[in-house]
């Protein structure tokens, strides 16, 4: 008996902090970064969705927009290219099959953690990137923007 | 002294490297195929039994010279390329430079596809379609008729210039292009309309395609071109050589029989009924009128209906058909194909097919008969 209140306080102080520590398991939201060049704060879902169709290619300032995504969530990934993109993960990959191949773009970089697409934005002028964590804020070098008003997904 | 020449130099090296990796990129394809013939009509030498097709290697360079400068190439070897032995074929399928002046408003100077239809900018791309080969009637007339009748509804590239960008109307997406290429010198005489010619006919190409809704794409193509027809003929001259002795020297010569204006039209739509089903359509019809010889109008269709059965599996069914002259009646040739395109792993693609024609009694290749083959193919793009 006195095992089993053991057990029951443990769980209880368990649960407890898991209630209080939120961001340890918090679920990871997706965002759009721009590299620190990239002169603006918000774009409209249909803005970023020729952005990432490769229909706008330019940025007001006149320099080209690279893009890149992280698909280190999938879920995250899928919501994104569903909900925001307006395809799916399997129909914006043969979208831009076709427009590489046939020579009309040069195809976003994929990254398989969202660490590699973070640098690529800080590195790199222009870039607009989804990428999927919830610490990305006062990151140097690149800066969230908001879509439609909303900062995450 | 040297011992800041070397770090100078790394410094500078690496900085340069730095900016060449950044501006260029590569991406390319490959594909593989082979091909049995079932049964029915083997009188003509397209036929494969049980052979393999090592049908192709691309690479697609793509370098973003500025901001609004890209130079874009795809180098393509064919057919497993053997120079040693004069096999198979090595070229580039474009290479042109663009200037983005606005996003509506591109200029391009180079060789490029001709912008027809849905499947001629990517007709060698397999990892981007889903079927196996594209549709007869889109522009391989060749499989469909012979004679004057095979004449393309327009060539698969061009040298030239071309505007092109993408802009709304009414809320409504859209992207055009409209090209300006060397006119086609192709038939009859062994000439380059890649090269600066004689030829003074300019052919003009243009496609505007709209999407009425996200899932929804309709479009529309135009080619024109006024080429001259040679005819081949041998010449035999006298010539004095160095012994004072005459001699008849043979050689060909071509000798430009008249006017041959081509002018072809279609229309295309994709359709995402969801995200597993999808509809494509493709229609195209032309004119063909060879001075002294003949004139005549020829069309084709194909409709692709295919289906996402699990998240890798697509089944698909290919039906087309093609009329390759309409001044002669029953002529024509069907095309069917059911098949599956499976991605087994990314960018990797198997695809199958039962590949069928039939053709009517009239048709000047297969008069009448019909054949079956199965066909396989492994398409990867990178």
């Amino acid at each position: 008996m006195k095992n089993l209140n053991q057990i029951i306080k443990s769980l209880f102080i368990v649960s407890s902090l898991l209630f209080a520590t939120p961001s340890l398991f918090a679920e990871q939201k997706g965002v759009i970064v721009v590299s620190e060049d990239v002169n603006i704060d918000n774009l409209s879902k249909k803005e970023l969705e020729r952005i990432f169709l490769g229909k706008t290619t330019i940025w007001e300032n006149g320099k080209r927009i690279q893009i890149g995504l992280s698909t280190n969530n999938s879920e995250k990934t899928s919501h994104f290219f569903n909900d925001v993109i307006g395809k799916n993960q399997r129909r914006f990959k043969k979208y831009w099959l076709k427009i590489v191949f046939a020579g009309y773009g040069i195809a976003p970089k994929l990254f398989k953690n969202d660490k590699n697409a973070i640098n690529y934005t800080k590195k790199q002028e222009g870039v607009i990137a989804f990428v999927t964590t919830d610490s990305i804020k006062n990151v140097q070098g690149l800066k969230v923007i908001s879509i439609d008003g909303k900062e995450y997904f | 002294m040297r011992k800041f020449i070397l770090p100078a130099l790394m410094l500078i090296t690496s900085t340069l490297s730095a900016n060449w990796t950044d501006k260029v990129t590569l991406n390319g394809y490959f594909n593989f195929e082979f091909e049995e013939h079932l049964s029915g009509f083997s009188d003509w030498p397209t036929h494969e039994y049980s052979s393999f097709d090592s049908d192709m290697v691309d690479l697609v360079l793509n370098v973003q010279a500025t901001d609004r400068l890209r130079l874009a190439a795809d180098f393509t070897w064919e057919h497993g390329s053997q120079s040693e032995v004069d096999k198979g074929n090595v070229g580039y399928e474009y290479a042109f430079a663009e200037y983005t002046l606005s996003d509506s408003l591109r200029f391009r100077a180079g060789k490029m596809f001709i912008p027809f239809g849905i499947y001629n900018e990517i007709h060698t791309a397999k990892p981007s379609t889903i079927i196996v080969k594209e549709p007869n009637p889109t522009n391989k007339m060749y499989y469909i008729s012979s004679g004057l009748e095979s004449t393309l509804l327009y060539p698969r590239w061009g040298t030239g210039i071309a505007l092109l960008g993408n802009s709304e109307i009414y809320n409504i997406p859209f992207d055009y292009i409209v090209q300006i290429t060397n006119g086609d010198i192709s038939y009859g005489v062994d000439k380059n309309q890649y090269d600066k010619d004689d030829n003074n006919q300019k052919a003009i190409a243009a496609r505007i395609r709209m999407d009425l809704t996200d899932n929804l794409q309709i479009g529309a193509s135009f080619y024109h071109d006024k080429a001259l027809n040679y005819e081949s003929v041998y010449e035999t001259k006298i010539k004095t050589n160095s012994d004072a002795n005459d001699v008849n020297i043979t050689s060909k010569a071509y000798v430009p029989v008249g006017d041959m204006v081509i002018d072809s039209q279609g229309i295309q739509m994709i359709w995402h009924i969801n995200d597993d089903i999808r509809l494509e359509m493709e229609y195209m019809t032309g004119t063909l009128d060879v001075e002294g010889s003949s004139s005549f109008r020829r069309s084709g269709f194909s409709i692709l209906p295919s289906y996402f059965v699990s998240e890798n599996i697509n089944l698909y069914f290919l039906y087309s058909k093609a009329d390759p002259n309409h001044s002669t009646s029953n002529n024509s040739v069907v095309n069917y194909a059911p098949g599956v395109n499976i991605e087994i792993d990314h960018n990797m693609f198997l695809k199958a097919d039962l590949y069928n024609v039939e053709s009517n009694d009239n048709n000047l290749i297969f008069k009448g008969d019909s054949y079956r083959e199965f066909r396989v193919a492994l398409a990867i793009g990178f």
